[in-house]
C-alpha cells in the first residue's frame, strides 16, 4: 500500500484544560494524505477534545495547526469548513425535523442565491455523491425517522457536499448494528481511493485493526505514539492504551473474565409472577404476562433488541405502580402497594440505562450524587434530622478510594467526569451498603474495556457474597460472559430462558428476533 | 346584518394587537429565545409612541418610536442571556416589571401630571375603493395602515421562514443550535438578531394601543396582552400563519366583550376585561396536545 507520505494535517503541541480536567497535553499528531488514520484511547483520554479543537469547536489553550504544511487558525466550524476539514460526531448533528435534503444544504453557500435553495440542483448533486460513495439514503424523509446508521450516512455526505478532503468520525460504531459496520468500511474504503483523508476514532483496537493504515494512541491526555497497523499487533496497541494495567486480550473489544462457581440460594430473592405493565411512554410496549425468578448467587440476564420491554420489566421491580396486573416478589413479600422508598429499603438498587439523565444529577458534585438515595439513612442525619456533612464527605472519600474513581476531589461537578468513571460513582453508590437484589440495565453502554471489566467485577462480586443480579443488556457477548441464565424479551413476552450450559448466540439471536 | 359587520371591523382593529405581538414572539422563538417580556415591552412601547407622536404630531414617528423601544427590549433580553446565559424567563420577566415602570416614569416625565389627557394624532384609516362596499369583506378591507402591514407581515414572515434560506437556517438554529454550529451558522447572531427584530413587532403592538385603539396613554395599557400573545405563539405551535389565526379568535373575544360592555348588562364590566384570560386558558386546554415548540426554545447553547 504505497501511500503518499505528506502529512495533510499537522497538531504540534496542543493543550486543552477544562476547569480542573487537563483534557490534553502537548499533544503532538499528524495525518498523512489518502489514509484512513485511527484515534485509539479509552473513554476520557482527549479524543474527541483534539477533534473538536481541530474542527474550530473548542480553542486550544497552546498549540498549533497546520494543514497541507500551513499554519491555520481554526475559529469556528465554518474555518474549518473552509479548510476542507468534514465532522461526523459521535452524537448525530441533524436537524431532526429537517430532511437530509434540507440538512445537508443547510448552511452551504453553493446551492441558489444567497435567499433562495435551488432544490433541484442541490437534489441532483446530492444523489451523484451518494451514488459515487455507496451511501444511500432516502432524501425526503424527516431525519428524526431514520436510524442511527443512515444518518451517519447523511453526515458523511454532507461533509462531502462541502468539499471535505479530511473526514474525521467521531466513534462511528458506536451506534451501529448489523452489517453496518461493514457498509460503513466499504464506503471509507471509497473514500480513500477517491483522495479523501479520514480520522477514525475509537476505543475499539478491533476496529482500528481492521479499519486503519496507521494509528495514533491517547492516553490520559498524552499522545502515546503512532503505529503502522501492517508493522503492530493487537498486544502492542493495548499496552499503548494501557500501560500499567492488566488486561486480558483473547477477545480484544471484551474483558477475559471467568464466574467461578458459586452455589445459588435455595429460595428465590426476587420472583417475577404473571406479569403485566402499563406503558411507560405514551404508546409504548407493555410487559405481557411475563414470569421468572432470580435467585441469590446468579446473574439473570435478560436479551433483548433495544425496546422489547427492558425498560418496563426494570422499573416494574423498583417502581410497582406500572404494573397493571401480576406481582413482583422480593425475599418472599410482594411489592403490590408499595413505593419506591419502601422497595429501596428492601435492599433493591436500581442502575437506569441513560446513565447522564436517569442515573445522575450532572451539574450536583461527586458528593451529592452518591448521598442520594442514601440521605434518609441515619448515619448521615444528625439530632435534628439534618445532613452530616463532614460524615458525607469521609464516606464520599472512602468510596471514591474503594471504587478507584478518577477525580481530583469529590466536590467536582459528576459531569465533568468520564463515562467510565461516572459508572463507577453510580455503581459506588448503589452498592455503598450491602443489597440482595441488582437491577442493572446496559450498565457497560460506551464504556472502554477497563470500565467494561470495573462492571463485571462488581456483578460477580455480588454473585459471590450470594446476592442476585437482573443484569439488562442488548450486547448478547457481554450477556454470556458473566450471565447463569439468560431470558430473552421480544415485544414484552418473555420467549425463552437458557442455562449457562445452553447458551448460543445463534439460537438467542432467533429468539431476539421473534425467530 | 349592520351590527354584525360592526363587531367584525373590530374585531379586525384590535387583530394586529395579538397578531404582531406573537409574529414578533415567534420569530425570536424559531431561533430559540423564548421572550416572555412581551408585557412589559408592549407598555414601554406605547408609551414611548403616545409621546413622541404627541410631540412630534406625526404618528409614523410614533409607530417607528414604538418599534425602537421594543427593538431595545428585545436586544436587551437576547445581550444578557448571551452574555451571561441567565435563564432567559428570569431575563424575560425582569423586563415585564421593567417595562411597567418605565412605561408610566416617561409619560410624566414628558407630560407631567395632566388634567386632560390629550389625543395622539390617530393612524389614518385607508379604504379600497369598490371592493369596501363588499359586506363581511369590507371589515377586512376598511382599516387604518397597520392592519394591511399586519396581513403582508403574515405573509412574508410564513414566506421567510419556510420558503428561504436563511429562514431554513434561522429554524435550525432553533430546532438544533448545535446542528447549525457545525455547518457554520453563526448560532449567537441569528438569535440577536431576530430577538431584536421580533421586539420591534411586539413594539408596534404596544404602539398601535394609544395610537389606533384609545387615542390615549393609560397606565397598564397593555392589560395583560403580552402575556396572551405569549399563549397564542405557543398555542400556534410556533407557526407564523397559525397566529394569525389565533389573534382573530382573541381579537373577537375582546369585540364581543366591549359589545357586550357597552349593551349594559348587569354584569360588571371588570368580567368582560377578565375574558380573554378566560379564554387563553380554555384554548391551552384544548390545544394541549397539539402543540409543537422548537426543540432548543428557551435553551441556552454554547460549545464546551
Amino acid at each position: 500500500m504505497a501511500k503518499d507520505i505528506t502529512n495533510i494535517l499537522e497538531a504540534r503541541g496542543v493543550s486543552k484544560r477544562f476547569g480542573e480536567v487537563q483534557a490534553l497535553y502537548k499533544v503532538d499528531f499528524s495525518v498523512r494524505k489518502g489514509e484512513i488514520h485511527g484515534l485509539l484511547g479509552e473513554n476520557g483520554a482527549g479524543k474527541s477534545t483534539l477533534m473538536n479543537i481541530l474542527y474550530g469547536l473548542y480553542k486550544p489553550d497552546e498549540g498549533e495547526i497546520y494543514i497541507e504544511g500551513k499554519r491555520v487558525e481554526i475559529h469556528s466550524p465554518l474555518d474549518s469548513i473552509r479548510l476542507g476539514i468534514g465532522m461526523i460526531h459521535q452524537m448525530s448533528t441533524l436537524v431532526p425535523e429537517f430532511t437530509a435534503v434540507e440538512n445537508i444544504v443547510l448552511g452551504t453557500e453553493e446551492s441558489g442565491s444567497r435567499l433562495n435553495i435551488d432544490f433541484s440542483r442541490a437534489r441532483k448533486e446530492i444523489l451523484e455523491l451518494s451514488e459515487k460513495f455507496g451511501l444511500r439514503f432516502p432524501l425526503d424523509v424527516k431525519v428524526k425517522e431514520l436510524s442511527a446508521g443512515t444518518k451517519q450516512k447523511i453526515e458523511i455526505i454532507r461533509a462531502l457536499y462541502r468539499k471535505a478532503k479530511i473526514l474525521i468520525l467521531d466513534e462511528p460504531t458506536a451506534y451501529l448494528v448489523g452489517d453496518e459496520f461493514d457498509q460503513l468500511l466499504s464506503s471509507l474504503k471509497i473514500l480513500v481511493d477517491n483522495g479523501v483523508t479520514v480520522i477514525f476514532i475509537t476505543h475499539k483496537i478491533r476496529e482500528v485493526m481492521q479499519a486503519c493504515h496507521r494509528a495514533s494512541v491517547l492516553k490520559g491526555g498524552r499522545m502515546q505514539g503512532t503505529v503502522d497497523i501492517e508493522k503492530t499487533s493487537k498486544e502492542e496497541l493495548v499496552s499503548l492504551m494501557f500501560t500499567g494495567q492488566n488486561i486480558d486480550v483473547t477477545d480484544s473489544a471484551l474483558p477475559n473474565v471467568i464466574p467461578e462457581p458459586v452455589e445459588r440460594s435455595e429460595k428465590p430473592v426476587c420472583v417475577i409472577k404473571n406479569l403485566n405493565t402499563y406503558p411507560i411512554v405514551k404508546d409504548g410496549i407493555v410487559l405481557k404476562d411475563v414470569s421468572f425468578e432470580v435467585y441469590g448467587g446468579e446473574i439473570f440476564g435478560i436479551a433483548g433488541i433495544s425496546g422489547n420491554g427492558q425498560k418496563e420489566l426494570a422499573e416494574a421491580i423498583v417502581n410497582p405502580s406500572i404494573i397493571a396486573s401480576g406481582e413482583v416478589i422480593i425475599n418472599g413479600k410482594t411489592t403490590t402497594n408499595l413505593s419506591t422508598i419502601d422497595i429501596f429499603k428492601m435492599g433493591v438498587f436500581y442502575t437506569p440505562e441513560d446513565r447522564v439523565y436517569e442515573a445522575i444529577l450532572p451539574t450536583a458534585s461527586i458528593k451529592k450524587n452518591l448521598l442520594l438515595g442514601h440521605h434518609r439513612d441515619n448515619a448521615f442525619l444528625g439530632r435534628m434530622r439534618t445532613l452530616r456533612w463532614n460524615r458525607i464527605k469521609g464516606v464520599s472519600r472512602e468510596l471514591i478510594k474503594r471504587f478507584n474513581v478518577k477525580t481530583p476531589h469529590e466536590e467536582l461537578e459528576i459531569r465533568k467526569l468520564s463515562g467510565g468513571n461516572i459508572q463507577k460513582v453510580v455503581f459506588a453508590r448503589a452498592l455503598m451498603n450491602p443489597i440482595d437484589l441488582l437491577v442493572t440495565h446496559n450498565p457497560t453502554a460506551g464504556l472502554d474495556m477497563a470500565s467494561v471489566k470495573f462492571v463485571f467485577e462488581q456483578l460477580l462480586e455480588l454473585r459471590r457474597n450470594g446476592k442476585a443480579v437482573l443484569y439488562l443488556n442488548e450486547d448478547l457477548d457481554e450477556l454470556m460472559i458473566v450471565s447463569d441464565r439468560i431470558g430473552v424479551l421480544h415485544e414484552g413476552r418473555l420467549v425463552g430462558i437458557f442455562n449457562r450450559d445452553e447458551f448460543d448466540k445463534n439460537k438467542i439471536g432467533a429468539l431476539m428476533i421473534g425467530g | 346584518m349592520n351590527v354584525v359587520n360592526e363587531l367584525l371591523k373590530q374585531m379586525v382593529a384590535y387583530t394586529p394587537i395579538y397578531t404582531l405581538s406573537s409574529l414578533g414572539l415567534v420569530i425570536g422563538g424559531r431561533a430559540g429565545i423564548f421572550n416572555v417580556s412581551g408585557e412589559g415591552t408592549m407598555l414601554a412601547a406605547a408609551s414611548a409612541g403616545y409621546i413622541v407622536a404627541l410631540q412630534t404630531g406625526n404618528w409614523l414617528l410614533g409607530i417607528l418610536a414604538s418599534a425602537a423601544m421594543g427593538a431595545a427590549f428585545g436586544f436587551t433580553l437576547v445581550f444578557i442571556h448571551e452574555t451571561t446565559k441567565v435563564s432567559q424567563f428570569i431575563i424575560g420577566i425582569s423586563l415585564v416589571i421593567l417595562g411597567a415602570g418605565l412605561s408610566d416614569l416617561l409619560y410624566k416625565l414628558v407630560l407631567g401630571v395632566q388634567l386632560f389627557i390629550p389625543e395622539a394624532p390617530k393612524v389614518p384609516e385607508v379604504r379600497i375603493p369598490l371592493l369596501s362596499r363588499i359586506p363581511f369583506l369590507s371589515a377586512f378591507i376598511n382599516q387604518n395602515v397597520i392592519v394591511y402591514l399586519t396581513y403582508a407581515l403574515v405573509i412574508l414572515v410564513y414566506y421567510f421562514l419556510y420558503k428561504t434560506k436563511p429562514g431554513l437556517e434561522l429554524r435550525a438554529v432553533g430546532e438544533n443550535p448545535k446542528a447549525a454550529d457545525v455547518v457554520g451558522i453563526n448560532v449567537t447572531l441569528t438569535r440577536y438578531l431576530t430577538t431584536t427584530l421580533g421586539g420591534a413587532l411586539l413594539g408596534i403592538a404596544g404602539g398601535y394601543l394609544p395610537l389606533v385603539v384609545t387615542g390615549t396613554y393609560t397606565p397598564n395599557i397593555t392589560n395583560g396582552r403580552g402575556f396572551i400573545a405569549v399563549g397564542i405563539a405557543i398555542f400556534a405551535s410556533w407557526r407564523p400563519e397559525r397566529t394569525f389565526l389565533g389573534a382573530l379568535l382573541f381579537a373577537a373575544i375582546e369585540a364581543i366583550a366591549l359589545q357586550m360592555q357597552l349593551s349594559g348588562t348587569v354584569i360588571p364590566y371588570q368580567f368582560f376585561l377578565m375574558t380573554p384570560f378566560i379564554g387563553i386558558l380554555v384554548v391551552m386546554w384544548l390545544f394541549k396536545k397539539k402543540v409543537e415548540f422548537p426543540a432548543s426554545l428557551g435553551k441556552p447553547y454554547s460549545r464546551e
